[in-house]
């Protein structure tokens, strides 16, 4: 067989550098995306309210960005719903009061051995409330409990970290179906001086009638460092505009001292009414006393 | 990539040079064969050619034929060989010093002289070269014995010698998984058949080598073997044979040891400390001998082997002492838990249960074998041989664990025990000058089991916070084993017909298997803490109440506790080896295999009534499914043809062609069968209670029988479609050798494979996606719980099991690659070899997982774990450089120094970039962890919605994308495929480098006609590292996956785009995917001495 090295080389190497490129070159077959174009389009609303007995101060973050300016004892960071990025965000809040208090150590059931002491939080604690925000649906987030709070015996990484704490409920900000109505609804945002739990409603002064049965205190939602989901509390209640004489009560027939006030209504309007403060005993005339505060939504 | 191009090119190949050779023998032997002629070529009927084993004088005579041919077949691999031709009126020829290599086959032609020209003996000396030979195989790999005794090897495994073949990567042979290569030691099978272990070998679970490297003669790695022989692989075919003995006794003894000290310390420093840390303690040594001799002279030869590896290693973690009341810390330490807690709970188990819970002290793991081998030659008479071999190994390794956050009482330690008996009887015969035979029988049986430490207890887990102790029988042990018995019976008859080989074999392998692996099978109980446990039961009103549970698996009556199973594969072929003219050599054969499986798994109702009919509308849409769990796949005859072609294109046996295609088929890892077994959903019960429902730790093991339900427990199916079809591919090489000055052979080679057949596991119950993603365009799967049934709305019966596994069949996927080599062939003191090879695989599926919901929830993908594209495979080769040599140098009469290398460079591994901690698609899919879903390659910040990563990330989001979009930059692939979903396994490790070198130093006497040898070795792995830190450097990236985006749900939890984080804000974000080995980025060395006669 007459054979040809000259040309038989050349071929077999450009043979192998194509069949080389030919197969190297393709890539695999996915299907077409269909990213996002703006990653910020999609918005939540949020309003902040510090209802946190014993508070100096309370600043606060977002996604690690300032948010807002300090906010007092009962006031708002920004008094009217703030536009957010919709989706899991993290609140981030710092109050120099906030340095929770060492809980008593259960005694342990034998023979378990003794348990070390727990610890003593020296420095204020920063409170982080991480949670979903959909979009197009406003919330409000209260700040709770007196900075003192004993966080939870045992420590896990989940467990209670004592101190102020959030509430986040959700807005249903439609308006009332009768124009001359404004809607409410309660929140039992009083806790005792150590963060305990006392029930509380509101009642009408004059009638003595409940305008909101009692409620344990923020019976609603789980501890804000294990990203809860916002309590469905959107369901307000109608009722006819007007000025209500109110006052807190954990009895129906006993109203608590100082408490009463008047709370004007608007037709149309839509707020939340909440007990806040400390009670600490007949006079209720503590810094913080128990009282009624109102969040007006829109 | 237009496929049509590639296939077009490999048919005008195939037409320019139409076959291929076929021309290797089996996997034991070599062969010769030649034309004899007078000085003007014209062949010499009726001369004699006779082949002489010098070593052991066996003798191989062949008379030429009328065109002067001979062949001998069924030739002892090695030599020196003395051949010798004689033809009445012509002077004799004598040719001395040719070597045999493992499958070849010697092509021998000769010129005689006529006797009257020429008055002495005509005495021609040297070896002949394995490379450019008409015998040599289309792609293969020789490994002689001068490699295997000179080049560097520390495990001292046949591994360490394949990787001598330029299309290996690892255990990975042209681009395809280890797992189905086929690897045969004296022609039987010698694979793990299951394939649980790492090296493809019976024994690899317990960390053993299959056969002491000292009993290898030598080896050989075929990618494309167009013998029709050669089988029952679609990767690769690594071939070994074993030493025999001579009429000289020889022999040799050796140790080879190392520890901690002969390791460098760690390449990166220890982030505790800050400090580069040498290896933990631990003693490793190897040590044997070897002898062969005559039993009777010319006659009847042995060799026997024995081999002892011990390997200590002490456990790293110890348990903290109380220091004033507090508990010491350190990085070797267990510190949530202290003695005096443990010490509490090994009392109360012993003194409340009986139960001695074994140490809490330092604890040595040990791996040991112990290895025997004897093989007998027999030269029956001239033209038949009797190879008779036994081979047994007998490994165990102690497996216990402790971490940081986990700490294992002594006795919940196991012992992987594995046994391995191989006996092979191989009959070489030759009948005249025109027939001959090899027949081979072998049996082996391997046994692996564990064995749980202590008596039999339950498994006791006690939480402290986030931390775990473990006592009792550790939970996955008490019943697990597997038996295999293997029979193997392959025949070859050979014709001689004149310018034909005809060939006829069978080659039958019949499998017995017998599993048993039950979970939790001694009963398990988790206690929440430690005050639960002292009180033996739930503490009524604790809050963690509910964290107390009690679970055990069993066997129902009258199921099936075992996976035992038999199975086969019948192989018969046919092929006819055809000298077309003197240069061009054509081997055309075609053989057909049968697989069998002899038994059938219980039958459950419930899965083929789910699947008989195809679902098209609703929320459960998915098509019909014709399957059974009772029912294997139907035995077909698997065909494949092989057609190949050697050309000596100047007839001097300088340049020659070669090349062919042929369809290979191999096996399936045999568990994915067995899975088939164990996973029918009527044969295991599971008791599974928590809080007071869950039954008070008490002494013993439960009796699992007084708790039977009135039906088995949910489970994931495991099926097998009636029509699969073991792995499958047609390959086809070209190559030529060409030799250079110097004795150093060029070869270029090309080799392409298509599947026919591969494996592709799917999981029938999944339904149909039912939306895509927004944001993205991914299909997603129906979200949440179905009410009444309690299981996933994505299943398409979500009450009777979970994912339905069903081992199906893709012909999607190819590899190629193209090798250049240049080889210095072996001489007396050097050889060196230095081979570039770039290769590309791809498939949907690349084997590599074992459990049936493994096989499929870990296969990344884009649209779907049913609907896989073709993508680049686990052992997508890319660049791969290596070198070898050796130099030996005698001197001063008694003494010879020897240095050899070996140099691996390649280009990274392959892996994907996928999203880490959740079901961003709810396909079930390995949810936590590197999931199985692909990210989309963002361009800007614009196209990922980002959060923080957790309440502790302080990073805005701008800070978060700012990293993220350095990662990307700094990642090669990730980089130029923006706007793109990162394919699987197209990202890469960064280029690696390795270089291990050997020394030897031997002194030597000659006395009494012996050479009695005395040698020092040193092997020093990664030897780069020892001179440089930063050399060496091995990278990898777990399970070749890393989660590169955290995906945190929907913008309104159930609805909405996608929202990510990227590292967490509180350890330091990773710039990289890969990560460095710590242990094998590390030179280490180990020393040896040999005493040899």
């Amino acid at each position: 067989m007459k054979f040809s090295f000259n040309s038989f080389v050349p071929k077999l190497t450009m043979a192998a550098a194509v069949a080389a490129t030919l197969a190297g070159c393709g890539e695999p077959e996915y299907p077409t995306p269909t990213p996002i174009s703006s990653a910020n389009v999609a918005q939540a609303s949020v309003l902040v309210v510090n209802a946190a007995p014993g508070t100096r101060g309370i600043t606060a973050t977002l996604e690690n960005l300032p948010f807002g300016t300090t906010i007092p004892y009962l006031g708002t960071f920004v008094p009217t719903y703030t536009p957010i990025q919709s989706g899991l965000r993290l609140f981030v809040f710092n109050d120099p009061a906030n340095i929770p208090a060492t809980p008593t150590v259960p005694p342990p059931p034998a023979p378990q051995p003794a348990t070390t002491p727990l610890p003593v939080i020296t420095s204020p604690r920063t409170l982080l409330a991480r949670a979903t925000y959909a979009v197009g649906t406003n919330y409000t987030v209260f700040l709770t409990d007196p900075p003192t709070r004993a966080y939870a015996y045992l420590i896990t990484a989940t467990s209670d970290q004592g101190g102020i704490r959030t509430l986040t409920l959700i807005d249903d900000l439609a308006a009332p179906t009768v124009a001359t109505n404004a809607k409410i609804r309660f929140v039992n945002l009083a806790p005792t001086a150590t963060g305990g739990n006392t029930t509380y409603g509101i009642y009408n002064s004059t009638t003595a009638a409940s305008l909101f049965s009692t409620v344990p205190l923020r019976a609603y939602r789980a501890l804000s460092v294990t990203t809860p989901v916002a309590a469905n509390y959107a369901n307000f209640t109608e009722v006819a505009a007007g000025s209500y004489t109110l006052d807190v009560r954990s009895v129906a027939t006993a109203a608590i001292a100082g408490t009463q006030q008047v709370v004007t209504l608007a037709p149309g309007k839509i707020y939340t009414l909440y007990t806040r403060g400390i009670s600490n005993g007949a006079a209720n005339n503590g810094p913080t006393p128990l009282g009624i505060s109102v969040v007006t939504h829109n | 990539m237009n496929h049509s191009y590639l296939r077009h090119f490999v048919l005008l190949a195939l037409m320019l040079f139409t076959a291929h050779l076929g021309w290797s023998q089996g996997a034991t032997t070599a062969a010769m064969s030649g034309i004899i002629s007078d000085k003007t070529g014209a062949g010499l009927p009726g001369a004699t050619v006779i082949a002489v084993h010098t070593p052991t004088n066996t003798q191989y005579v062949a008379p030429t034929n009328s065109d002067g041919r001979f062949n001998i077949q069924n030739m002892r691999v090695g030599g020196p060989y003395t051949v010798k031709v004689t033809f009445v009126g012509f002077k004799d020829v004598v040719r001395e010093g040719i070597s045999l290599s493992l499958g070849q086959n010697l092509r021998f032609d000769q010129k005689l002289s006529d006797a009257s020209t020429e008055l002495a003996e005509v005495t021609v000396s040297g070896r002949r070269d394995p490379v450019l030979n008409a015998g040599r195989t289309g792609a293969a790999t020789t490994v002689q014995k001068e490699q295997i005794e000179r080049l560097p090897t520390i495990s001292r495994s046949f591994q360490d010698f394949t990787r001598l073949t330029p299309q290996a990567n690892g255990n990975s042979l042209s681009g395809r998984n280890g797992r189905f290569n086929n690897i045969q030691i004296d022609g039987a099978s010698n694979n793990d058949l299951f394939g649980l272990g790492g090296s493809g070998t019976p024994g690899g679970q317990a960390g053993t080598n299959p056969i002491s490297l000292d009993a290898i003669q030598e080896l050989q790695v075929v990618i494309a073997p167009y013998d029709v022989r050669q089988g029952r692989f679609s990767g690769g075919g690594v071939n070994a044979v074993t030493r025999s003995g001579t009429n000289e006794f020889s022999g040799s003894a050796f140790v080879f040891g190392r520890n901690q000290n002969t390791a460098g310390k760690s390449p990166t420093p220890d982030p505790a400390t800050g400090e580069r840390t040498k290896l933990a303690e631990f003693s490793d040594y190897q040590t044997g001998f070897r002898l062969g001799g005559p039993v009777i002279k010319d006659k009847l030869f042995f060799f026997v082997n024995g081999e002892v590896t011990r390997r200590t290693v002490p456990l790293l973690f110890r348990v903290a002492n109380q220091v004033n009341g507090v508990n010491e810390t350190g990085s070797n330490v267990v510190n949530f838990v202290n003695n005096t807690d443990l010490e509490l709970i090994s009392n109360t188990l012993r003194t409340r249960y009986g139960y001695d819970a074994g140490s809490i002290g330092e604890i040595n793991a040990e791996t040991q074998s112990n290895k025997a081998f004897l093989r007998l030659d027999w030269n029956i008479d001239q033209n038949n041989q009797l190879t008779l071999r036994h081979n047994f190994v007998d490994a165990s390794d102690d497996n216990i664990s402790r971490a940081q956050n986990n700490f294992r009482f002594g006795n919940n330690g196991y012992k992987f025990l594995s046994r391995t008996n191989s006996t092979v009887a191989e009959l070489k015969s030759r009948f005249g000058s025109r027939f001959a035979n090899n027949l081979l029988v072998g049996y082996s049986t391997i046994r692996d089991s564990r064995k749980t430490l202590g008596t039999l207890f339950p498994s006791v887990t006690i939480g402290f916070g986030a931390n775990t102790v473990v006592a009792g029988s550790e939970r996955s042990s008490t019943q697990n084993r597997l038996d295999q018995d293997v029979l193997e019976i392959t025949d070859n008859f050979n014709v001689f017909a004149g310018k034909h080989v005809l060939t006829f074999g069978t080659n039958n392998e019949i499998f017995r298997f017998d599993n048993l692996f039950v979970n939790d099978a001694a009963g398990r109980y988790d206690f929440p803490d430690l005050a639960t446990f002292l009180n033996g039961r739930p503490i009524a009103g604790s809050a963690n109440i509910g964290n107390y549970r009690y679970r055990q698996n069993y066997a129902l009556p009258g199921g099936k506790p075992t996976a035992k199973f038999g199975a086969a594969q019948f192989g018969l072929y046919a092929q006819d080896e055809y000298n077309l003219t003197d240069r061009l050599r054509l081997t055309g054969g075609i053989r057909f295999d049968l697989p069998v499986y002899f038994d059938t798994p219980s039958y459950n109702p419930r899965v083929d009534s789910t699947f008989a009919n195809a679902v098209e509308t609703g929320l459960l849409q998915g098509p019909a499914y014709d399957v059974k769990t009772n029912r294997l796949p139907k035995s077909r005859v698997q065909i494949s043809p092989r057609l190949g072609f050697n050309w000596d294109v100047r007839g001097d046996q300088t340049f020659q062609a070669r090349g062919g295609v042929g369809i290979f088929t191999g096996r399936p890892a045999y568990v994915w069968i067995s899975n088939q077994y164990g996973g029918t959903g009527v044969d295991f019960a599971g008791y599974d209670r928590t809080g007071t429902n869950a039954p008070r730790l008490a002494a013993g093991v439960p009796d699992s029988v007084s708790r039977l339900p009135a039906r088995a427990s949910k489970g994931s199916i495991a099926v097998t479609d009636k029509d699969f079809r073991n792995p499958q591919l047609l390959r086809s090489n070209i190559a030529v050798d060409y030799r250079l000055p110097g004795g150093i052979v060029a070869t270029l080679e090309g080799i392409y494979s298509k599947t026919l057949n591969d494996v592709l596991p799917l999981d029938i119950n999944l339904a149909n996606p039912t939306s895509t993603l927004q944001g993205d365009g991914r299909p997603v799967y129906a979200p949440g719980n179905n009410a009444s049934t309690g299981g996933p709305n994505r299943y398409r019966n979500s009450r009777d099991f979970n994912n339905v596994i069903l081992l199906s069949n893709t012909s999607k996927g190819y590899q190629y690659s193209v090798t250049g080599e240049l080889k210095k062939q072996f001489s007396r003191d050097f050889f060196a070899t230095a081979a570039y090879t770039y290769g590309q695989s791809r498939d949907l599926y690349s084997g590599t997982s074992s459990v049936a919901v493994s096989t499929w929830e870990f296969n990344t993908h884009v649209s779907g774990p049913n609907n896989l594209p073709l993508s680049y495979s686990n052992f997508d080769l890319r660049h791969r450089v290596l070198g070898s040599l050796s130099y030996r140098k005698e001197y001063g009469g008694h003494f010879a120094t020897t240095f050899s290398a070996f140099y691996n460079g390649q280009s990274g591994t392959p892996f994907s970039y996928t999203y880490f901690g959740s079901d961003i698609n709810n396909d079930g899919g390995n949810p936590t962890g590197s999931s199985n879903d692909l990210i989309y390659i963002p361009r800007t910040q614009n196209e990922i919605v980002l959060v923080t990563d957790g309440i502790n990330d302080r990073r805005t989001n701008a800070q978060t994308w700012a990293e993220l979009n350095a990662f990307i930059e700094n990642d090669k692939y990730l980089s130029k495929n923006r706007g793109s979903y990162a394919a699987r396994n197209a990202a890469r490790t960064p280029w690696q480098h390795r270089v291990d070198v050997r020394l030897m130093q031997d002194f030597y006497i000659q006395t009494g006609g012996k050479t009695h040898t005395f040698q020092l070795t040193a092997d020093v792995t990664n030897f780069g590292n020892l001179l440089n830190n930063e050399w060496g450097r091995d990278y990898f990236v777990s399970n070749q996956n890393f989660g590169l985006l955290r995906y945190q749900g929907l913008e309104n939890g159930t609805t909405g785009r996608p929202t990510f984080s990227y590292g967490t804000g509180t350890t330091p974000t990773a710039t990289q995917a890969y990560q460095v080995s710590q242990l094998a980025s590390r030179w280490q060395a180990q020393f040896g001495a040999r005493y040899s006669f």
